[in-house]
């Protein structure tokens, strides 16, 4: 090829460079040029939702790891644990104004979820206080997960539902005493104990300890329920574990577990522990706590 | 018209200011024709020179004569020639050599790959400088400011793909230029420290390629500590650096010291004529150089057409340290390293001799230190020195070194070899081999996977499953009993459903006896869908596992390919 012809070639070729880019700046600034139709998506807006979408898509799966134990699979609240978060007060900013809040909704749930509730603001309806949940407060989500679990949040807007529970009841005078104390000292057996009473007292269980079937039954409801905090090995260092303050109990312990009698084990599983990330199961029923109770103490050998 | 002479009378100091007094004294004479004619010419003369000027200037000192001979193709006018003396005065032409050996020009010779890396690289340094501007590096903030680049900065995704494309170019030229340069036995004396340096860029190329790979804080940033800031400084600062520096050394002693090596069958050539003529020098200007632009120019137009039309840089979920995903995102380009810690090859070989002949060298190969440390550094080692143990491999059989294929059979087939294991391993270490995950997992894996997988070969779109390629849009809400759809469709869905079911019907023997699966599609937010796989069966004894769930999300506007 001679010189002419390259650079003829060349020039070519170098024309088409500049058409494509041409085709990526109508594409990316079209409005902006006033060259697309204003109603138009353009490409680099379309490029933008899809990265939001996908934004979402990220933080519905970190919601369903941590957050769907206490605030329900499609935040619909679990009743005596922790409130709905669907609900219309957060959003029309009723929620957010009973607490002084005067920023943003998106940063007024971003408080919430990375520096959690220091005291519980209504300890009379729900058990559980909102753990630290930012990676700089000791919690397991990097800022970036934060956002997209609020991007997750905010997208109920629509979907919100009008519930009353705690717009109308007046907040409490605080009373002195167990439970509302933030991180009261409340490690050990024996303290945690303190409570058993009918009909917990002397409670047995219906199954064997050494069923199969019951074990692979609790080990299917623990996977579920408590791995978010007690781990999948139990040994209480689950991702929400280094959130809570106490930590959860290490259930492979076999001096923790020879210390806790079956029957107070069971009443700690359906009645919670007050002032700790630990909630009342006893809505799943008594069948499902006493094959998870079996399954954890399989771990230190316990009966 | 505007001869030697008058030429070298504007160098020696008429300027135009004094061209154009001239003119206006000339003015006086336009009462006749005379002097008309002389104004006329006197006018050309001067705008001439001014042009003139101007050009010598932009072009380190070529004339409006010489430029269009060069163009032309003409011999150079002006004696001695300026086209030689700008490849050694001006600063940035003295790079390049003033002639060539012409045999070493045949593009079928060197396939130009040298020169293709260079491109490359320098599209790295411009398109990655651009994105300096917005990438924020910092474990928090990597990855939404990488989807900043991509959906909210003009020219930004062209910029992010070109990035993306032209490094995944860059290690396949790269390792083809080694590829070459070993089979035509070019790294031989005088050239061994130069295949040393080559080497030492690879090693460079690699480290850079992989250290991109985990800035954008995708899954695949899981291999690294958290400390995002020293991998961006590798990235951006210390391996490029390096990288120009040895650059510079390789190009110096390819371009000036030894030159491109010739063809070995030319160059060992019995016949003294065919060994003169691929000696003989051809000039780098014009024809080599136009060659060069035109390539330029073929390859920034295919390089800018794929990242407008064609191919999208693969963008996978954020991060998350509690949560790695099966199978862990690695680049195609690493797939060996992890193919030998799988290896299904020697150690099955030691632990044969360890059980039959008592010998244990297993415990020690099969650690993370040997295979993952120590033997590629081996393998490092043995590329730098190459050069080095062939000459001493001919020294011991006495013979003179040749790089006629025919004289180094034994090189050539350990390249081959070499080539070969590394595309055993590349293919040993996608997720695919050996499939060691239970059935029920691996089927929800092909189908819903955690995340977008980087495909095993360099540039294929990533595989983020069937279900997410058909989208929110075509998965009607529903539970599907799979069993119901075991027949092929046209339709996509149903037949996804199909394929998830002969999938499982084909595990059957593989632990899924009596495998049922179903999929759940549910409404689950505005725009949101959640999609449920559940497969259960039969276990082989009581208490093992006879039911497993995967759940990915749905949004409408997050188009996946």
């Amino acid at each position: 090829m001679s010189t002419q012809r390259r650079i003829l070639v060349g020039l070519i070729f170098t024309l088409l460079t500049c058409l494509t880019l041409a085709v990526v700046a109508l594409n990316d600034l079209g409005r902006d040029l006033n060259l697309a139709p204003p109603d138009e998506r353009t490409a680099m807006e379309l490029r933008a939702r899809a990265l939001e979408g996908r934004t979402i898509e990220t933080g519905a799966d970190l919601y369903s790891r941590y957050c769907s134990n206490c605030h329900g699979r499609r935040g619909e609240g679990v009743a005596p644990v922790a409130p709905a978060l669907n609900r219309k007060d957060l959003f029309d900013g009723r929620r957010a104004n009973q607490v002084r809040w005067t920023g943003s909704l998106e940063s007024f749930l971003k408080s919430a979820i990375v520096a959690g509730r220091p005291i519980q603001s209504r300890p009379d309806l729900y058990s559980a206080r909102m753990p630290t949940w930012g990676s700089e407060f000791g919690g397991p989500l990097r800022a970036d997960h934060v956002s997209a679990l609020i991007a997750f949040v905010l997208n109920w807007q629509d979907q919100a539902r009008e519930i009353n529970a705690w717009t109308l009841a007046p907040l409490p005078a605080r009373t002195p005493g167990a439970g509302t104390t933030p991180g009261a000292p409340l490690t050990g057996p024996a303290r945690v104990c303190q409570g058993l009473a009918a009909p917990y007292a002397g409670k047995k269980s219906p199954f064997k300890f050494d069923d199969k079937t019951i074990l692979a039954q609790g080990k299917q409801i623990y996977d579920d329920k408590c791995t978010a905090c007690h781990g999948a090995a139990g040994k209480g260092d689950g991702p929400a574990a280094a959130a809570l303050n106490p930590k959860p109990a290490n259930l492979t312990d076999k001096n923790l577990m020879q210390s806790l009698p079956v029957d107070c084990q069971f009443f700690v599983i359906a009645e919670g522990v007050k002032g700790t990330g630990m909630p009342p199961w006893k809505a799943l029923g008594d069948d499902a706590l006493w094959k998870v109770l079996i399954y954890t103490r399989s771990w230190s050998g316990v009966p | 018209m505007f001869q030697r002479e008058e030429r070298r009378r504007s160098h020696a100091g008429e300027r135009l200011p004094v061209g154009i007094k001239n003119l206006l004294s000339a003015f006086g004479d336009l009462r006749t024709a005379d002097g008309r004619t002389r104004v006329a010419h006197q006018t050309r003369e001067t705008v001439w020179r001014a042009a003139d000027e101007a050009i010598r200037a932009l072009s380190a000192g070529y004339g409006i004569a010489d430029v269009r001979a060069l163009l032309r193709g003409d011999p150079p006018i002006e004696k001695p020639t300026l086209r030689e003396q700008v490849l050694s005065r001006a600063f940035w032409t003295h790079f390049r050599p003033r002639t060539y050996a012409q045999s070493a020009t045949k593009f079928s010779h060197t396939l130009a790959l040298g020169f293709f890396s260079v491109f490359f690289a320098f599209v790295q340094i411009i398109t990655g400088t651009l994105m300096m501007f917005f990438y924020e590096p910092s474990p928090e903030r990597a990855y939404q400011s990488t989807s900043k680049i991509i959906g909210q900065v003009p020219f930004g995704q062209l910029i992010f793909d070109a990035h993306y494309i032209s490094a995944n170019l860059l290690v396949l030229v790269v390792g083809l230029h080694l590829a070459r340069v070993y089979l035509t036995g070019a790294f031989k004396s005088p050239r061994r420290l130069t295949w040393v340096i080559g080497i030492l860029l690879l090693i460079l190329t690699l480290g850079s390629a992989f250290t991109g790979s985990v800035l954008p804080m995708e899954q695949s940033a899981i291999w690294l500590p958290p400390d995002l800031l020293r991998v961006y400084l590798l990235h951006t600062g210390i391996l490029p650096g390096l990288g120009l520096i040895l650059v510079a050394a390789h190009y110096f002693r390819v371009s000036r010291l030894h030159g491109i090596s010739l063809p070995a069958g030319e160059e060992e050539s019995p016949d003294e004529i065919v060994r003169a003529r691929a000696r003989e020098r051809v000039n780098y200007l014009p024809d080599l150089w136009a060659r060069e632009l035109l390539w330029i120019a073929i390859a920034l137009f295919v390089l800018v057409a794929l990242a407008t039309f064609a191919i999208h840089a693969p963008r996978a979920s954020p991060a998350d340290l509690s949560h790695t995903p099966s199978p862990a995102a690695i680049p195609w380009f690493l797939l060996w390293l992890r193919g030998m810690l799988k290896d299904p090859i020697v150690l099955p070989m030691l632990l044969w001799l360890r059980d039959v002949v008592g010998i244990d060298l297993a415990q020690f190969y099969d650690s993370r230190a040997w295979q993952g440390v120590i033997l590629p550094v081996l393998f490092a080692l043995l590329l730098l020195g190459a050069p080095y143990l062939d000459a001493g491999w001919d020294k011991f059989w006495g013979r003179s070194s040749s790089r006629l294929g025919r004289n180094r059979k034994l090189g050539i087939a350990l390249g081959v070899f070499a080539l070969l294991w590394v595309v055993v391993f590349t293919y040993i270490g996608t997720p695919n081999f050996p499939a060691s995950s239970p059935p029920a997992v691996a089927i929800s894996q092909e189908f819903l996977p955690d995340d977008c997988a980087p495909a095993p070969l360099p540039l294929l779109p990533a595989d983020c499953g069937e279900v997410r390629r058909i989208g929110y849009a075509g998965l009607p809400v529903g539970t599907y009993d799979l069993g119901q759809f075991a027949a092929p469709s046209a339709e996509r869905f149903p037949n996804l459903l199909s394929k998830i079911q002969v999938r499982i019907r084909q595990a059957a023997a593989a632990g899924l006896a009596d495998g049922r699966g179903f999929l759940i599609v549910e409404d689950w937010q505005t725009n949101l869908k959640k999609t449920t796989l559940r497969i259960t069966w039969t276990p082989r004894a009581p208490g093992e596992p006879d039911a497993f769930e995967k759940t990915i999300y749905l949004h409408k506007d997050s188009a996946y390919e």
